[in-house]
């Protein structure tokens, strides 16, 4: 077991030294790129991405090296092997051309002591996801690297890039669903690529300012790696376990504005729903107004939904004026209902 | 026999002057005492404690009361127990009194209570400060509310509390957080201290009827749960006063 990784990466420094020392271009990918970036070590293969036009000079060049060069019928990679170690040559990924811009936005690292570019970890999710089919759609592989890269990653340009597929929309709702990426903020998961991207993808925490979490990479190219804050879930109750609310696939669902931040003035909307919701019910329990402590608060994309009982019909109205003044941006559906007072019908004896 | 009214929860505010009032009127037709089981304002203010003496000030009959989460939340409830005591209504913490209706005495032992929850999900003595005083605060006044019992000379005895002794009567609310609803030392107290009927109310969401494990019947006269102004409940005495 521990001698396939060691050889696999014996094989993979020696490649990319080579190719280091012809200067092609190249960055290290697959697997390997997200084990170089914290995630799970593969036991497979070795992924280089090059040009397709410097492809033929790497073959030469890794021959001359040793390697044995093996004609795939694949159209977008070629492959060498490295004694029994196979190392694939990959120009066209997902359908879509090794640019000297994706190469350029790979980062130097050192790899096992060798430094060497490594993918960009953007590119590389927008790959793994892109390849995601009905055959080969295994999330328990993905939420992994998930996991280990998701600090690493610009999720809004991952979402975009990845928009018309069905396998990466649910590994992506799976990871928002599990809190481990922001939900898509002010644009639609599921859609057509949304309108330009000019904002940070998500606002931090109110009291650390107007650019709370550095600068998000709200660009390509840039060697920055986007800096994630708590994502945003998509829906969330307290009060009730039955009323918990699941996305809507398709809409905006997890849409959680951040520009009813200043008016909130205290509390972070931005925040997973959950929580929100769990606030806002114990802003109700606290304030003066409504003062009830039994009310249902659901927090939904479209609408934050409260349901219960009070005594009197100005503290329903209360409900609508507390909750209007936390979160101004949400529409209120108060389903709160006032105690009926009649007369007593019944006795009951009780001895 | 003894003719119970029982509410509990009525959460009176600044806002309500009249809202209650009108519900007791008649009362005395229909019941003997009027036992309510906490929470009587919103906020435990002496404005508000103001408004519900006036509202219970017109009762025909005994108003007796324990307070509630909501009317410690001022931080003075001995003002809203003195407030309440201007308009007749006696409140109990830890305490009875009985009450002679015709040949019959009735006793009621009053405490606020305390959650901690119920056997088998209960907090315990132990670990931080605060942890700790929680669960003190709940057996202290389980065990002033079986002292007040004890101390009863009568022939029904009712315990009125406002946090729940029994986990059948929240049926309704979440199960997570019956800790916070009530406390099983009530029940140790109302089957020790020999209860023929126990009172409570603080679980909106709860149901109205249950039962100690000694067979004590438990009402949750939460108003939201009763859906009325009071619940009524005829007592009868196993034997009357010798005094």
């Amino acid at each position: 077991m521990d001698d396939a990784p060691r050889g696999l990466r014996e094989s993979l420094k020696r490649v990319a030294v080579t190719l280091k020392e012809a200067q092609i271009p190249f960055a290290l990918g697959g697997s390997y790129a997200c084990w170089a970036r914290g995630g799970p070590e593969p036991v497979h293969d070795v992924d280089f991405m090059l040009r397709e036009t410097d492809v033929p000079r790497a073959v030469d060049v890794l021959c001359d090296a040793g390697l044995r060069p093996v004609d795939p019928p694949e159209d977008w990679l070629t492959k060498v092997y490295d004694g029994d170690v196979l190392v694939d040559l990959i120009h066209h990924p997902v359908g879509r051309a090794v640019t000297d811009e994706m190469l350029a936005r790979s980062r130097d690292m050192s790899v096992d002591s060798v430094r060497m570019p490594v993918l960009d970890a953007t590119d590389w999710f927008e790959m793994t996801l892109l390849a995601l089919d009905e055959r080969y759609c295994d999330l328990g592989r993905v939420i992994p690297m998930i996991r280990a890269m998701r600090e690493q990653v610009d999720w809004t340009q991952v979402r975009r890039a990845t928009a018309e597929s069905p396998f990466a929309e649910a590994a992506l709702l799976v990871a928002t669903r599990l809190q481990l990426i922001p939900a898509p903020a002010g644009l639609s998961p599921a859609g057509p690529p949304g309108p330009p991207f000019t904002g940070p993808p998500f606002a931090g925490p109110p009291s650390a300012g107007p650019s709370p979490v550095g600068l998000p990479s709200s660009g390509r190219g840039s060697a920055g790696e986007a800096v994630t804050t708590p994502p945003a879930d998509s829906g969330a109750v307290t009060g009730a376990p039955e009323s918990v609310s699941a996305p809507a696939f398709g809409s905006d669902s997890a849409l959680v504005s951040d520009s009813g931040l200043a008016a909130a003035g205290q509390l972070d909307v931005t925040e997973p729903a959950e929580y929100l919701a769990g606030e806002l019910r114990e802003r109700l329990a606290e304030d003066p107004r409504v003062a009830e402590l039994g009310l249902e608060v659901a927090v939904a994309s479209d609408a934050v939904t409260v349901r219960g009982e009070v005594a009197l019909e100005t503290r329903r109205t209360a409900v609508d004026i507390v909750l209007a003044e936390i979160v101004p941006d949400r529409p209120i559906r108060n389903q709160v209902t006032v105690s009926q007072q009649e007369s007593p019908p019944t006795v009951e004896s009780v001895s | 026999m003894i003719r119970i009214a029982a509410v509990g929860d009525i959460h009176l505010g600044t806002d309500s002057p009249g809202s209650f009032a009108p519900c007791l009127a008649g009362i005395g037709d229909l019941a003997d005492v009027l036992l309510i089981a906490g929470d009587l304002t919103q906020h435990g203010s002496v404005a508000e404690a103001e408004v519900v003496a006036g509202e219970l000030a017109g009762a025909e009959i005994p108003v007796i009361a324990v307070l509630g989460n909501h009317d410690h939340h001022g931080d003075q409830p001995d003002q809203v127990v003195k407030v309440l005591a201007q308009a007749g209504v006696r409140t109990l913490e830890g305490e009875g009194m009985v009450l002679r209706v015709g040949d019959t005495c009735l006793g009621v032992a009053g405490a606020k209570g305390f959650g901690g929850g119920f056997a088998g999900a209960s907090g315990s003595d132990f670990g931080e400060p605060l942890m700790k005083a929680f669960v003190r605060h709940s057996k202290e006044v389980s065990a002033a509310l079986r002292g007040a019992l004890d101390a009863l000379e009568c022939d029904i005895r009712v315990a009125l509390t406002h946090y729940s002794p029994v986990p059948d009567t929240l049926a309704g609310e979440r199960p997570e957080i019956f800790p916070f609803l009530g406390s099983y030392h009530l029940a140790e107290a109302v089957d020790g201290g020999r209860a023929q009927l126990a009172l409570h109310g603080h679980a909106h969401g709860g149901s109205e009827k249950g039962r100690t494990a000694g067979g004590v019947p438990v009402r949750n006269v939460a108003r939201p749960v009763i859906g009325r102004a009071f619940a009524l409940y005829e007592v009868s005495a196993h034997d009357t006063c010798s005094s």
